[in-house]
Formats: C-alpha cells, structure tokens, sequence
C-alpha cells in the first residue's frame, strides 16, 4: 500500500483542531450563555458601562497612536537600511531589529526604571532645570514602551517595499525637474504604500492584543482591553464576560484594519503616479 | 547635510532602542538592592540570589524545560505539516496554510483564556504539559512558515530522481530533502524557542505556583517591586534570547529570523 504524503498533515490539523479551534468554540459559546441560556447578557453589559466603553476605545487610541510613532520613526531608519551603500548598516540592522527578540517583560522593565519617579528621565529633567512629573502609569508612557517594542517591525515592513523600488525611478523623476521632496512625496512614497499598510496592521494588532507592557508600563491606572480578558478571567474569574471581553477585541481590531487597509488600498489606486 | 542628519537620527534610534535593555542588564550588577544613579558598586550578588533562590532556579529551569519541549514538538509537527502542503493541491494548500498561521492573528490572551476553559472542562491541572501545548499553538505557524519557504528554492526533479533510483519516502526525506531544508528546520526550531522564552500571555493562564515559568514569575515580580533582584533574572532571559539568536546567526544567518516575523502578521 503506498501511503500519501497529505496525511503528514492529519497530525498538525488533530493538534489545532483539539488545543485551537475547540476551546475557541467553547469560550465563544460560553460568552453567550453566561448563565446557560443563549444571550447576550455580556455583550450588552460591555457596551452599557461608560467604564468598559473607555477602556475599548483607549486600546483603539493607544494601538492606533502607537502604529502613528512607529511609522514616523521607523520611515526614516528604513530608508537608511534600504540604501546598500551605507555603512554601518549592519550595526543599525543589530541595535533596531534585534531587541524584538528580547521579551517584552525584560523591555518594560527597563521602561520602568527610564520612566519612573526616581528614575533616568526625571532626574534628567530636573537636572537641565524643567522638572516634570514621571510618566510612568501614564498613557503617555505605554505608548513610549509599547513604540519601542513594535519599531522593528513596522521598519522591517517599510524597509522590504522600499527595497523592491527601482532607483532608476527616483533618478527619473529627478531628471524630469522634480526636487528630493517632491520625489519623495509622488515617487517614493506611493510606491511604499503595501509596506505601510503592512506595517500599519501588524504593529496596530500587536497593540492592540499586548497585555505584557500596558500591564507593566500602565498598570491599572491604564487598563486596556487584553488587562481586562486577564483582571475578568484570572481574578474575577468571570469567564463568560472575560471572553466576550476578548472576542470584542478582536472584532474592533478587524474592523480597524480592514476599513485601513481598504482605505490605503484607495490611495495607492489614486494617488500612485508609477504603477 | 541631509545624509549627515539622516545619521545622526538612525544612531540617536538606535541608541534608544538598546537603552532600556542596556539599563536592566546595569541595574543587575548594581550592588544596592535597589535603582539608584550612580550605580552604588559593582556585584554579581543579585545573579547568585536568582541562580539559588529555589523558586527563581525553578522557573528558570522549567523555562528550559518548556522551551526545548516546544521547540522540539513544533519542529516535528510543523516539518510534517509543511511537507503535507506540499502533496496537496494548491487550493487546499492556501486553505490550511491560512488554517495553521491563524493563531498569530487573534489576541494572545485569547489563545490562552480559552485554552484554560478546555482544561477546567476536562479537569486537566497545570503542569510542564498544558503549558507547552498553549505556546505550541503560536511557535508552530513559524515552523510551518519557515520550512515552507525553504522548500521555494527546491528542484522537485532532486526527489524524484532518488526515488527512481530506488530510494523508499523515508530515504529520500533524510537523504535529499532534509539536507536541503535543514536552514529553515534549524531557524524554525531555534525561533521557537524564542517564542517559548518570549511568551507570558499565555502562560500566565495555563500555569500555577507550581509551574511558573521565568517569564511570568519576573512579570508577577515585577509589578510589585522593581528591584536588582528583578534585574537579574530579567538579564538571564536576556542571555537565553540572545544565545539562541547567536547560534541561529552562526548556523543559518541571522536573517532567517528577521523573515520569521516579518511573516508574522
């Protein structure tokens, strides 16, 4: 009997169909029978308090913040890394992508120490005479944190679509009387559009779905969605509310995406004078 | 100018990048127990606690423990699943290969909260087990990622030959095949490991007292007291990521992981 090579893949489909796809069931199924009888008790207790309405729309706010720095930050590295002839290219390639290999628990706690009230960034402000208070348990300090951790790859996107452009185009439309900005803003810029949109989804959802840093860096004074699946399902040990919690994540961040990457899909159309 | 001003700002990020890493590897070897500027003296002191401490040495050796598990069974499962997607048709290969990268596109604290509902329901408790199997969920897709796109470079004509030549599947599999993918295997395997080293979401609600992992009992640590104590053992998950992207980089080159995640979303 000769056996088909497909059934190499019975064992991985097993394993995701047990461990995957049935416990997604089971707390899908769970979140609208919160007391055994189908509703939608939870959903409806999500969206009636102001409370948890906030904390949804901070998770948006911050995710979406977050994919904004990363993309203005990261644009300029990956310009530098795309271009072969610099030098300390492989320096920067180490110091900028290798810290995503580095856990998210070890970066925030370093975030800690730079952000806290004793710490780097305070004394630095008091010490150059313009003292402000710390950012750590801010808002403000989740979206410096989670920047850090999610740079790499927005700047991995950005810098694979700006590799595939032929330089010939720039030189183009350099002849043909256009200035760097313009060459920029009608020729570069277009042409990197898949990468940013790329980039833009990985690092929002990323965001969105990071419970280690907003936790660490935030705490409770910045709860964000994925604190409230861990505070409801490990603490209040609410499941039903916990997974509705998580599912509701999920469909924002789907909707987020999918109305920008049609939206950017819109402008590439448009506004691209290469095609 | 403008090239000069471009340099300037790559090497200020890039300094940014290392800095808070490059702070809690400081803080370790700081001789006071807590952060102080200046550093009060130099001290290995807060490693020798990590490195005794029962239940630091504990999870530090369970992450081990957990990581090579991982690593071992995504290797095998996703080496498996990739070569299957290869006997396939192309629609059923797009189908399931959507299937199996699934996981890294819902929220990880999804993965996890479910998961733990499977196990209450079935009355399974925490061990080295229920934890492996949750962070194998996530560590597979790379796997499968990975191998598959070390088959792209692949002459099929090199199989077919061996096997018309007389050599049964598994001959020519440990004799052709393997040799040519074993970079994607090896990146697969080591990325794994990372994955496993890197993960708290869903540990955190698969594990108990009994079988914290050092990835989440640093983060319990650290959300009550930011410490040298916490340093350290934060600069020993350090060491792991950065052995296994070192060996990575010396056996297949470092560019294989960048590839991993940047396939990832």
């Amino acid at each position: 009997m000769k056996l088909h090579a497909g059934l190499l893949l019975v064992p991985a489909v097993l394993f995701y169909a047990v461990l995957f796809v049935w416990p997604l069931i089971i707390s899908t199924w769970g979140s609208f029978t919160p007391t055994g009888k189908l509703s939608l008790q939870t959903y409806t207790q999500f969206f009636a308090d102001e409370f948890y309405r906030s904390v949804l729309w901070r998770s948006l706010r911050i995710s979406a913040i977050t994919t904004l720095m990363t993309l203005i930050i990261g644009y300029p590295i990956a310009v530098y890394l795309s271009q072969s002839w610099r030098k300390g290219r492989s320096l920067v390639v180490f110091l900028v992508i290798a810290p995503m290999f580095v856990s998210a628990v070890v970066r925030s706690y370093g975030w800690i120490i730079i952000l806290g009230p004793n710490g780097l960034l305070s004394s630095f402000t008091k010490a150059i005479g313009l003292p402000m208070g710390h950012l750590l348990y801010s808002e403000a300090g989740v979206i410096i944190a989670l920047t850090h951790v999610f740079l790499p790859f927005m700047v991995i996107a950005l810098a694979g679509s700006l590799q595939q452009i032929d330089p010939s185009l720039a030189r183009a439309a350099q002849i043909l009387g256009a200035n760097r900005f313009q060459v920029f803003v009608r020729v570069i810029l277009p042409l990197t559009l898949p990468g940013i949109s790329a980039g833009s989804v990985i690092v929002f959802c990323l965001a969105a779905s990071g419970f280690v840093t907003p936790a660490l860096v935030g705490g409770a004074a910045v709860p964000v969605m994925p604190y409230l699946v861990y505070k409801e399902g490990l603490l209040v040990l609410n499941w039903p509310f916990a997974s509705a919690v998580a599912l509701i994540l999920l469909a924002a961040t789907a909707l987020v995406t999918a109305i920008y990457t049609f939206a950017i899909r819109d402008a590439a159309s448009r506004r691209s004078v290469v095609r | 100018m403008m090239n000069r001003i471009l340099t300037a700002y790559v090497a200020f990020i890039s300094a940014l990048m290392i800095l808070p890493i490059a702070i809690v590897i400081a803080a370790s070897i700081n001789s006071a127990a807590y952060l102080s500027f200046p550093p009060a003296g130099f001290s290995t002191i807060w490693y020798k606690e990590v490195l005794t401490d029962p239940t630091w040495s504990g999870s530090l050796w369970l992450t081990l423990k957990i990581g090579m598990a991982v690593s071992m069974l995504s290797t095998v499962l996703g080496v498996a699943a990739a070569l299957g997607l290869r006997a396939v048709s192309d629609t059923w290969s797009a189908v399931l290969q959507t299937f199996f990268l699934s996981p890294l596109m819902l929220p990880t604290v999804l993965i996890g909260l479910s998961l733990m509902q499977l196990y209450q329901s079935l009355g399974i408790r925490a061990s080295v087990l229920t934890v492996t199997l949750g962070q194998l969920l996530i560590a597979c897709p790379y796997v499968i990622r990975l191998v598959l796109a070390s088959f792209n470079g692949i002459d099929p004509r090199l199989e077919r030959a061996a096997s018309i030549l007389g050599a049964n599947p598994i001959r020519v599999f440990w004799h052709v095949t393997f040799p040519l993918i074993r970079h994607g295997v090896l990146a697969g395997f080591l990325f794994s490991f990372i994955v496993s080293l890197d993960d708290v979401n869903i540990a955190l609600f698969l594990s108990d007292v009994h079988t914290t992992p050092l990835p989440v009992q640093l983060f319990s640590y650290i959300e009550q007291n930011a410490d040298s104590l916490g340093a350290a053992a934060a600069s020993l998950l350090v060491l792991l990521a950065c052995g296994a992207v070192f060996i990575c980089d010396r056996l297949v080159g470092i560019e294989w992981l960048f590839g991993a995640k940047q396939r990832s979303g």
